[in-house]
């Protein structure tokens, strides 16, 4: 470069080190602010992220002596709920300041609450009460439906009853699921609903109903919400899918509605003739105790519905539920 | 202010390929793909009845593998390429004919079954392994006695609703049988079709080779249960 030239050049707004220093600074704020939008969003496309994985234990550790199964009785709904989960020692000794929660109810078909297809809505609200009491930062509701999951969960009462009480209701048909190894006898791996696996707590919220062809709905059968798929694959040899199921979810606790009971041509009912107002709900954290105690509202013993043999020869829990420490409350 | 433009030439570009790369993937499928192949490889569960006049009897699929590989999205792809390739691909005239007649017939009666009544949203057919996607466990005792297909809807009428489930089983035998199966026993016998009895917010009867269960959700829906039966019948 002559002498001449440099007199020529225009004179320089910035020195080379300044502008690569600016590109680099300005680069960083770019690709930051990329990566915390992506951030931000995690929480809403989670769902639909399919990751294998395995579930965690969501149990807590109970102390010695502590309540095993409760069953409160009486006309409020809502009450039965608090009086049961009281003599379990109260929500708080299950749910955490600060914890997610996610609640699963049975939410499988289109049909109002006096048809007793569903979870009660009342019970389903009281337990979203006691959460958000206990200090839970969020409290998601959700099920993989039967029928149409928004004409499920708003004929079921379920969505409004929910949100009313301060949960987020996440419909199956707007989330993803994660994959996750089943490793069961039957079923080697599953797609699951995402909050499940992403909560700090899991509340099975199963009703008690006749099931055609496995005997009873209750707490383990509940599982089947709980997964994609179509569900001719669950059923071809049904007690050993739900044990493998149920295997895979350790819920913090579970409370087993029946206020309303579906006696005949479950699992959907329809007509009112075929449902048994019983005001009971019982809760409790051994799922097979809480089963067998289901059947014997349904006029069954354990021993007649398949899976609750087979989880407790799996080692689920205990079909004998007499010897645990068992507490009912009347109305 | 040369500087926030400079910011914001740079920053333009990098978000807008951010986003375009995020929206490309939040654009799949709400299923994953295991879950997708999962349902494919068991057959499809239900037509809504403006594609079923046009498409061949899905069922046909239902000799693919019913499990797939854990994680194999090649396999979920494979197998959803040959789900859609067996829905495109003619069926045989042996097959194609008799199968759609009788799915025309089933769909034909719910074409305006009563002045005042709509669909609302579509009908659907369930074959016998989509059943369980509709009814879950009590699809056996139906698939028991010969089941062929459900049309199932929705409706309205006026400010009530109620849903209207009719089972193709075949024959009158069969559709007896699973009446028998399934009545109340605190049920009231109603004079519609071959044999009928109404509850509380429900109407079944049996005309034929079908079965049909009225279901209400509210007291407007109930009343007008046996004045559709009797509507169906007059179709059946």
């Amino acid at each position: 470069m002559s002498k001449h030239d440099e007199q020529a050049a225009p004179p320089r707004l910035y020195t080379r080190r300044q502008v690569i220093g600016r590109i680099a600074a300005t680069s960083a704020t770019a690709l930051a602010t990329v990566g915390l939008a992506g951030v931000l969003h995690e929480d809403k496309i989670s769902g639909r992220r399919s990751k294998q994985r395995a579930i965690r234990d969501h149990r807590v550790s109970r102390p010695a002596g502590a309540v095993a199964l409760a069953v409160a009785r009486g006309a409020d709904a809502a009450s039965n709920v608090r009086r049961a989960i009281a003599a379990l020692g109260g929500i708080e000794s299950f749910v955490k300041r600060g914890e997610s929660v996610v609640i699963k109810p049975n939410v499988g078909w289109n049909r109002l609450p006096e048809q007793a297809a569903n979870s009660n809505p009342e019970v389903v609200a009281e337990v979203v009460r006691l959460c958000i009491g206990a200090g839970a930062s969020k409290v998601w509701v959700t099920d993989f439906s039967v029928n149409d999951p928004e004409r499920c969960f708003a004929r079921s009462g379920i969505a409004d009853a929910a949100r009313a009480a301060g949960a987020r209701v996440v419909l199956p048909d707007k989330v993803g699921f994660r994959e996750v190894a089943a490793g069961g006898e039957i079923l080697q791996a599953v797609d699951v609903l995402w909050p499940l696996c992403d909560a700090d707590r899991v509340i099975n919220l199963p009703c008690v109903k006749q099931h055609g062809l496995s005997g009873a709905t209750l707490s383990l059968k509940n599982w089947y919400g709980a997964i994609g798929g179509h569900r001719v694959r669950l059923h071809q040899d049904i007690h050993r899918s739900i044990v493998d199921l149920a295997a895979l979810f350790k819920p913090t606790l579970t409370v087993l509605d029946a206020t309303r009971m579906l006696v005949a041509n479950g699992p959907s009912g329809g007509s009112l003739d075929d449902v048994k107002r019983l005001d009971t709900v019982a809760a409790g954290i051994d799922e097979v105790a809480l089963d067998a105690f289901g059947c014997t509202l349904l006029g069954l013993t354990p021993g007649d519905v398949g899976f609750v043999v087979e989880g407790a020869r799996r080692g689920l829990g205990r079909a004998d539920y007499k010897t645990l420490k068992f507490e009912e409350i009347a109305g | 202010m040369r500087i926030v433009l400079l910011i914001a030439l740079i920053l333009f570009p990098v978000i807008l390929i951010g986003w375009i790369v995020w929206h490309g993937q939040t654009q799949r499928p709400v299923e994953p793909a295991t879950l997708a192949a999962s349902r494919s490889a068991t057959a499809p569960a239900a037509q809504p009845a403006s594609q079923a006049s046009n498409a061949p009897v899905l069922a046909t699929t239902a000799s693919a593998p019913a499990t797939t590989p854990a994680s194999a999205p090649a396999a979920a792809v494979q197998a959803l390429a040959q789900t859609a390739a067996a829905a495109v691909s003619k069926p045989t005239a042996d097959q194609k004919k008799p199968v759609l007649d009788e799915d025309g017939k089933l769909r034909a009666l719910f074409r305006l079954p009563l002045v005042g009544v709509k669909i609302d949203g579509q009908v659907k057919l369930y074959d016998q392994q989509g059943l369980f996607d509709y009814i879950d466990g009590a699809a056996p005792i139906f698939i028991e006695r010969n089941f062929r297909k459900l049309a199932a809807a929705d409706l309205l009428v006026g400010a009530g609703s109620l849903t209207c489930d009719i089972y193709d089983m075949r024959s009158a035998d069969n559709a007896a049988s699973i009446y028998t199966k399934e009545k109340s026993p605190t049920a009231t016998a109603v004079a519609i079709g071959d044999q009928a009895h109404q509850g509380s917010m429900s109407l079944v009867f049996r005309r034929d080779r079908y079965y049909v269960k009225l279901t209400a959700f509210d007291k407007t829906a109930e009343a007008l249960l046996p004045e559709l039966a009797r509507a169906l019948v007059g179709r059946m």
